[in-house]
């Protein structure tokens, strides 16, 4: 007796997974709880444990190919050297119980059950016949509707939907990062280099990358502050917040204070542009843009304006250790209203950030250097930094974006504004 | 339009028939003077006489052999068997002669004849004298055969049986004998082979015939109650089948119920499913449901549990929906 491993659905928007690692070898003892396989998602790494003992009968999913949610990526047999034939009645798949939300979980629950419906590997996915037939006649994968359908069976309306869905986003994407990558694959034949295919998190920085240069109307905003004040009220605050909590405060943490409150005041900055309307959005959930060797996430900080500096120093320590850690749930990394990105600790004088969707607005922080300026007829040396604010001209006019621009800059400039 | 009843329409076909064509005649058990067993024969003897309306005894295989062989000579012979449970007992002549008659002859001879016989259950007669027959008959190459819901259906239909040039099987539902249906007044042909959409819907085809044809469309209003747009095919023919209009709507709605009065074991549905399986089996969005008659003879009492009914082509119906 086998049961199917396959990959599991961690996160409401998951539809695949790429076989990082597999931890175990065929016909290796798997305990209960042992992580069997590592896969990586959007923007993060799992491990998948057993969800029952046995032996690793077979790998189905080899390390490196990117399989849709659902698919069987291995069989685990009770016996060793027993048979590979899953079961229509064996037991859940393995899911990374300790790392799902209860709403992931629920989705994961779903997938096995398209898994072992049918029992064999060719037809793994059950589908009427006419879901068949309109998936083949607009060259569709089953598996990619089945990852994105919450159904058991996929039916006409599931495709339907599916392509419904499609065609939305190629209007709003009009190249795909896949079809763009198979073009520089094609392109790569033909030239020396090397070729690395596309990372979950690359498709996706990709694909919102793009639509933001494709569906927003992007205008941009520079402005100098003195970062004096700010520097200095980082200084006072660091002794007493790292005694607390044992992070020091980051320039960034406290501009991601600060900047809530001058959204605070200018409400129209945390907004999102939906076909039906303008949606005002109560509270800021500060999205922090993060590098990580290989890419880029924005971990959310929700609710910023009501918290305490130190609450948001640690939230944010937390976050972004996790983030490169590639253990950062998708659950915190959904949700911003606004993002800031720093590019200060480059030395970067001033740069502009492409917006994140679905938000409105993202501020461009560049680094602190002392600069000569002119104060009551003198040149002065002041620690100058520039902030670009990208905004969606939809939604947000010039005079709009400069007003926050300039409440932003009176608040940098004297941080104890942020008390007022 | 008037309106008539079923068992008139059927009456009004033969008198036409008759004084139309000289060559048609009438035969069977209690056909003269009563007027057949159900009042399908009335008046014919006082309209054309004892030589073309001819009753005999008990002998339905004679009655049928008689048939056939006035058939081959050039006549019209329109045979009134009165339960089609009898028509085991001339089984022989209909399965072996008359529907080989064509095809053995080389087109030489033909049978253009027709058997009228009342199937179906609902007046409570018992096991031998309810049951639907039909796809017996609808297995057997040469052989036409006709079962209409309607007034209007069976008198178009009967008149067309009379004038076809092969045999026809004409199977009435003796529980429908007393329905009214409106029929034009003026004289009309219901082809063979040609189904009719009782219903238009959109959601789900439910294919059915005869009598079943009612508890099919009441099915229907319930169901569009319920938000289901079900498009009732009714066949009026099994044998040639309207394959176009079956596979019309499905192409439409995907889905595919066919509800029938017979066992529905090796029945019509089996034939219908199957042919959607081989020729578009990719247009289907659910599995295929039948409704019939539980593998049992008809019960004399208890009718009603045992026949299939507007509740359960509903509940056939919800299941192929919610697939």
């Amino acid at each position: 007796m086998s049961s199917a491993i396959v990959m599991p659905k961690v996160g409401l928007t998951m539809t695949e997974g790429k076989i990082v690692e597999w931890k175990k070898g065929v016909g290796d003892r798997v305990e209960k709880g042992e992580t069997v396989f590592v896969f990586e998602t959007e923007k993060v790494s799992y491990d998948v444990e057993a969800a029952q003992s046995g032996f690793l009968a077979s790998i189905i999913v080899s390390e490196g190919e990117t399989v849709a949610v659902g698919t069987e990526v291995g069989l685990l047999d009770q016996a060793p050297g027993g048979s590979a034939r899953p079961q229509p009645a064996a037991a859940p798949a393995p899911i990374p119980q300790a790392d799902v939300s209860r709403a992931a979980a629920a989705h994961a629950v779903a997938a096995p059950a398209v898994a072992h419906a049918a029992g064999g590997v060719s037809s793994k996915i059950r589908a009427t016949p006419l879901a068949r037939r309109i998936a083949k006649a607009n060259g569709l994968d089953l598996s990619q509707v089945a990852a994105a359908s919450p159904s058991v069976r996929l039916k006409k309306l599931d495709v339907e939907s599916f392509l419904a869905a499609r065609a939305t986003h190629a209007q709003a994407v009009p190249a795909s990062p896949a079809a763009a990558a198979s073009q520089v694959a094609a392109a790569s034949q033909n030239a020396d280099g090397r070729l690395v295919r596309l990372t979950s998190m690359r498709e996706i920085i990709a694909r919102k990358m793009l639509a933001s240069t494709v569906d927003a109307a992007q205008a941009y905003m520079v402005v100098s502050v003195d970062a004096g004040n700010l520097v200095e009220a980082r200084q006072r605050l660091m002794p007493s917040i790292e005694k607390q909590t044992g992070v020091r405060p980051t320039l960034t943490d406290l501009l991601a204070k600060i900047v809530a409150v001058a959204i605070g005041r200018h409400p129209v900055m945390n907004t999102r542009w939906t076909p039906e309307g303008i949606l005002w959005l109560d509270a800021v959930h500060m999205g922090i843009a993060t590098a990580l060797d290989d890419g880029l996430v924005v971990p959310v900080i929700a609710d910023v304006g009501t918290k305490k500096l130190s609450a948001i120093a640690t939230e944010r320590h937390e976050l972004i250790e996790s983030a490169r850690a590639g253990k950062l749930p998708p659950e915190r990394m959904k949700g911003s209203t606004f993002t800031i990105s720093s590019l200060g600790m480059f030395g970067v004088e001033e740069f502009s950030a492409i917006i994140n969707q679905p938000e409105s607005a993202i501020l461009a922080i560049g680094a602190i250097i002392d600069t000569p300026v002119v104060r009551d007829g003198a040149v002065v040396v002041r620690p100058v930094m520039k902030l670009t604010l990208t905004y969606d001209h939809r939604i947000i006019d010039g005079a709009k974006a400069a007003a926050f621009v300039a409440t932003l800059k009176d608040v940098v400039e004297e941080p104890l504004l942020a008390l007022a | 339009m008037k309106e008539t009843r079923y068992i008139k329409a059927i009456n009004e076909a033969l008198h036409e028939e008759m004084a139309r064509d000289e060559t048609v005649f009438i035969i069977g058990e209690d056909v003269g003077a009563p007027g057949g067993a159900f009042g399908g024969t009335r008046g014919l003897l006082q309209a054309f006489g004892e030589r073309r309306v001819r009753d005999t005894p008990i002998s339905e295989s004679a009655i049928v052999g008689l048939a056939l062989g006035a058939a081959m000579k050039g006549l019209r012979p329109v045979v009134e068997i009165m339960f089609a449970d009898f028509l085991p007992v001339c089984m022989d002549q209909i399965v072996n002669q008359i529907a080989k008659t064509r095809f053995m002859f080389g087109g030489q001879f033909t049978a253009p004849l027709v058997i009228r016989a009342p199937g179906g259950a609902g007046l409570n007669a018992g096991p031998q004298h309810s049951q639907s027959l039909e796809a017996w008959f609808a297995h057997i190459p040469g052989l036409k055969v006709v079962m209409p819901a309607t007034p209007a259906d069976a008198k178009g239909l009967l008149k067309s049986a009379i004038r076809d040039d092969d045999p026809v099987l004409f199977l009435e539902h003796k529980a429908l004998y007393a329905t009214s249906g409106a029929i034009p007044e003026e004289e009309y042909l219901v082809p063979i082979g040609k189904a009719d959409v009782r219903r238009t819907g959109r959601d789900v085809t439910i294919v059915t015939a005869s009598r079943m044809v009612y508890q099919t469309l009441e099915a229907a209003e319930t169901l569009a109650g319920q938000g289901t747009d079900a498009e009732v095919i009714d066949l009026r023919s099994l044998t040639p089948l309207d394959k176009d209009a079956i596979f019309k709507s499905v192409e439409k709605t995907s889905r595919l119920v066919i509800a029938h009065e017979a066992v529905k074991s090796f029945g019509i549905g089996a034939e219908i499913a199957a042919m959607i399986s081989e020729e578009m089996i990719d247009v289907l969005d659910a599995p295929i449901a039948r409704v019939g008659a539980p593998f049992s003879p008809v019960p004399f009492s208890q009718e009603g549990d045992y026949l299939p009914n507007a509740s359960d082509i509903v509940r056939a119906v919800e299941k192929v929906m919610t697939y």
